[in-house]
């Protein structure tokens, strides 16, 4: 194993449920010390690449590594390194916080007590409260500090923000935050709050059933994806949806809007040739570019079959 | 194998079966000391202390229900998310579960190890013998149940829960006409194959369901 290895590196990951394939021949890299946002609709697979991470899912096919190891060889090793919060809290009701705690740290060879109890004061999560008495955003944020409690090199998160508050949703950011400025470590986040995705994320895949269709940096994915509404005096060029870097091109009253990933600059040179024709270039938010490719997939699947 | 901070949690979990098998067993035993006339050396039948029946049903649906109840209330997805193996979490599961059953049968006998000759039954040594073969039984029915709900128990296969049922009706129909036809009795007079028959049946439920769980997806069950 060494460092410059990738925190996560997935090659051909197929996971078939009932013979549907959940997860259809990912190949995922996350860098290490990287924020990496898992995004996609519903079903698309977050989930599920989640817990085959964690070796929870047993790989149809394909190679999982993490933090340089054989997730399903070495399962308990990477666990050891890995905090986890699950999309659904659901812990042993009738057991105190603090028990909970207590099974944690014997079973973790790192675990950060301090840590841990200053969370819960943040949080206010009491330690003598039985599980079963806390409210859903208690729990999301209790199992967020049992999955930061081990000091984890790797943190998985999978929807961390469901059922919280707009002030504790920037809690947990900040924790997050804090989380990062400890060293090498790495953050792969699986979110609908776009939002709070684009303050911290630095790296971006999405998802659509089950396979990954774009994992770009989320800088260079909001300076690359644009929309440009044009007015053309005439009809339209008919090798528009042709030209370099559209991807889609829709009507929108009497203007087109062109969606663009990258080549502005040589999309704007070409519509600059045509007389008359007015154009402006819109800048697209991380959700815009979201709800853009989901749909546009959407398209060309429905497209695809009908052929 | 064996980490014992799991096992430690989940005889935790278990601790009020735990007490309600000691209560249980109290009550019978003080019910038996009641039947000595005081100053009569008459001794206490412990043969008919017999707790195998009530074990049985209890094997069998506490077998499953261990494993099961982890998957449908979620817990088992949290444990396998710690730095545990799966074969930890199974040997700690049946551990817990398991032990306090092989008390149960055997528990009379041992507590008649503390009276004086003159209260205990002729047959106490093998009583003991019997007790703890039928314990062996009782251990490879808690293993071939939670075998059964590990292979129907985690999926929403159609028919899971009509396999289960059949399993539960099935197994409680074989208890009674094995209580026809006495099973002590019928341990007593071919111990060794008994006992063959039932380590050979334990070990093969182990493995099955050990096999099963290694390899079995964690989902939660939403019924």
């Amino acid at each position: 194993m060494t460092m410059s290895e990738p925190a996560v590196l997935t090659r051909g990951l197929t996971k078939i449920f009932g013979g549907q394939p959940a997860v259809d021949g990912l190949d995922l890299e996350v860098p290490r010390g990287s924020v990496f946002a898992l995004l996609g609709p519903n079903g698309a697979g977050k989930t599920t690449t989640i817990k085959l991470l964690l070796n929870l899912l047993q790989p149809t096919d394909g190679e999982i590594r993490v933090l340089g190891q054989d997730a399903v060889k070495d399962s308990v090793a990477v666990r050891r390194r890995v905090g986890y919060q699950a999309e659904t809290q659901r812990f042993y009701p009738r057991v105190r916080v603090e028990e909970l705690f207590c099974l944690c740290k014997s079973l973790y060879p790192r675990w950060n007590t301090e840590r841990v109890t200053r969370y819960c004061r943040i949080f206010e999560l009491p330690p003598h409260a039985r599980v079963g008495e806390l409210s859903k955003g208690k729990l999301t944020l209790l199992a967020l500090v049992l999955a930061v409690g081990p000091e984890p090199e790797l943190l998985l998160l999978d929807e961390p923000a469901t059922g919280l508050d707009p002030l504790r949703r920037r809690q947990v950011l900040q924790l997050l935050v804090e989380e990062m400025a400890g060293g090498d470590r790495t953050i792969i986040i699986s979110s609908h709050q776009l939002q709070d995705v684009e303050r911290i994320a630095d790296r971006v895949g999405f998802l659509l059933r089950g396979k990954l269709i774009l994992s770009r940096p989320l800088e260079q994915l909001l300076g690359e994806e644009k929309k440009v509404r044009v007015l053309f005096p005439g009809s339209p060029p008919a090798d528009l949806p042709g030209w370099p870097g559209v991807r889609r091109v829709a009507r929108e009253g009497s203007h087109l809007l062109i969606s663009l990933s990258g080549h502005l600059d040589e999309v704007l040179g070409r519509l600059n040739r045509y007389e008359g024709v007015a154009f402006e270039v819109l800048d697209q938010t991380l959700e815009d570019i979201f709800v853009e490719y989901a749909a546009g997939e959407e398209v060309n699947r429905e497209a695809g079959e009908n052929d | 194998m064996i980490s014992r901070p799991l096992l430690r949690w989940e005889i935790r979990r278990l601790r009020w079966w735990y007490y309600g098998v000691l209560l249980f067993w109290l009550g019978n035993f003080i019910f038996t000391l009641c039947l000595i006339v005081p100053g009569q050396p008459v001794p206490v039948h412990w043969e008919h202390v017999d707790f195998l029946w009530f074990g049985m049903f209890w094997a069998i649906f506490w077998g499953g229900g261990l494993f099961v109840g982890k998957f449908r209330d979620g817990t088992m997805e949290f444990l396998l998310a710690r730095p545990v193996s799966r074969r930890e979490v199974y040997h700690s599961i049946v551990l817990a579960g398991g032990i306090p059953i092989v008390f149960l049968v055997i528990l009379p006998s041992l507590f008649a190890l503390t009276l004086p000759p003159w209260k205990t039954s002729h047959l106490f040594p093998g009583l003991l013998a019997l007790n703890l073969l039928e314990s062996v039984w009782l251990i490879a029915v808690f293993l071939l149940s939670a075998c059964v709900y590990l292979f129907t128990g985690n999926s929403n296969r159609r028919y899971a829960r009509f396999i289960e049922a059949s399993f539960i009706g099935a197994a409680v129909a074989v208890l009674i006409e094995l209580q026809k036809t006495n099973l002590p009795q019928l341990i007593q007079a071919h111990p060794l194959a008994s006992l063959l028959l039932s380590l050979t049946a334990g070990c093969l439920f182990y493995g099955l369901g050990r096999w099963r769980f290694e390899r079995m997806d964690i989902r939660t069950n939403s019924g």
